[in-house]
């Protein structure tokens, strides 16, 4: 569990450094189409992805997933039967 | 391939998120069924005073299996999430990037391959400022839901007759190409662009992401798995 983690976290902030900073398919053809200034941004909490970003992404996503199991895991001190 | 804020008409994003809330709830439904189980009510007669909690949460509970596969979901998210964020360059002045849709599929099932990629692009959306707010439902229908759950089948059904590793390649091409396609419609359908200009472009623009896509896919589900052990839906 730990490995994939640190994987992702060390390609988040290797993809900080070092991914391309051209636009993407959709925005560039937006462009080339002429309707890119159309785009609105809205609030987010933190624009655009930075080293320390792209690392805090990576754990909010898996604490999310962590926390939902974890909250599921409801019924304490009860032996599992055995389920047929 | 997010789409932001102003380039879909209302209409269109209400029908969008419309869509995306049923079909998500359903998959929910069906991941729900994987990780827990009914426990036999003579188990729970058995099991003396803790029984009672259990019958308070519908005699259903979280199985072992279970804990694992949302943490496995997680960690594919995880991936997902990272994945996306490493734009490459394809040709000039453009950059592409992953979708994982159908790497999230086949290492854990269609349902939650929707359900992790709608999570992370959530995230992105809440978190970024990557794909607008209004259009999460579209962003969702097109990578999500066309691009991890019925992406899935495409690989389901080519597998049947195609090595295990040129299916998912295919079908991972095919999510992106599909993807494309359902964007494009939307934003043409709203009225920004006519439908003439954009479907051809975005396509055009994304055969090589989708080749990208198809060769990142394959590397990320032997890498998952060989850290993993066997896929969490073949235990």
């Amino acid at each position: 569990m730990k490995r994939i983690v640190l994987a992702a976290m060390a390609i988040a902030a290797a993809a900080s450094l070092f991914a391309s900073t051209h636009p993407d398919g959709l925005d560039k053809t937006a462009q080339i189409l002429g309707f890119a200034g159309r785009a609105k941004d809205h609030p987010s909490l933190m624009a655009g992805y930075s080293f320390v970003s792209g690392i805090a992404g990576v754990l909010i996503i898996f604490a999310l997933f962590w926390s939902l199991a974890y909250g599921l895991k409801t019924v304490r001190n009860f032996k599992q039967p055995p389920i047929d | 391939m997010h789409i932001p804020d102003g380039f879909l008409d209302p209409k269109m994003s209400a029908g969008m998120m419309g869509a995306a809330a049923v079909a998500l709830v359903f998959c929910m439904a069906k991941v729900r069924q994987a990780v827990t189980a009914v426990i036999p009510a003579k188990a729970l007669a058995a099991a003396g005073a803790g029984a009672n909690r259990v019958m308070a949460s519908g005699r259903r509970i979280l199985t072992s299996f279970g804990e694992r596969y949302i943490y496995k979901m997680g960690m594919a998210a995880a991936l997902v999430f990272a994945a996306q964020m490493f734009n490459f360059p394809i040709a000039s002045g453009t950059s592409g990037h992953m979708i994982g849709g159908v790497l999230a599929a086949v290492l854990l099932g269609p349902f939650a391959g929707a359900i992790i990629i709608s999570v992370v692009l959530a995230v992105q959306m809440l978190f970024f400022g990557d794909g607008g707010l209004v259009a999460i439902g579209a962003n969702i229908v097109n990578m999500a839901l066309i691009g991890s759950l019925v992406s899935y089948y495409i690989y389901y059904f080519l597998k049947k007759v195609l090595p295990e590793t040129t299916s998912v390649m295919i079908a991972a091409w095919c999510s992106v190409m599909l993807a494309a396609l359902a964007c494009s419609l939307q934003i043409g359908l709203s009225g920004t662009i006519s439908l003439g200009l954009i479907v051809p472009s975005m396509l055009k623009a994304h055969i090589v992401i989708g080749i990208a896509e198809a060769l990142i896919t394959v590397a990320g589900i032997y890498a998952f798995t060989a850290m993993t052990g066997k896929a969490a839906k073949e235990e």
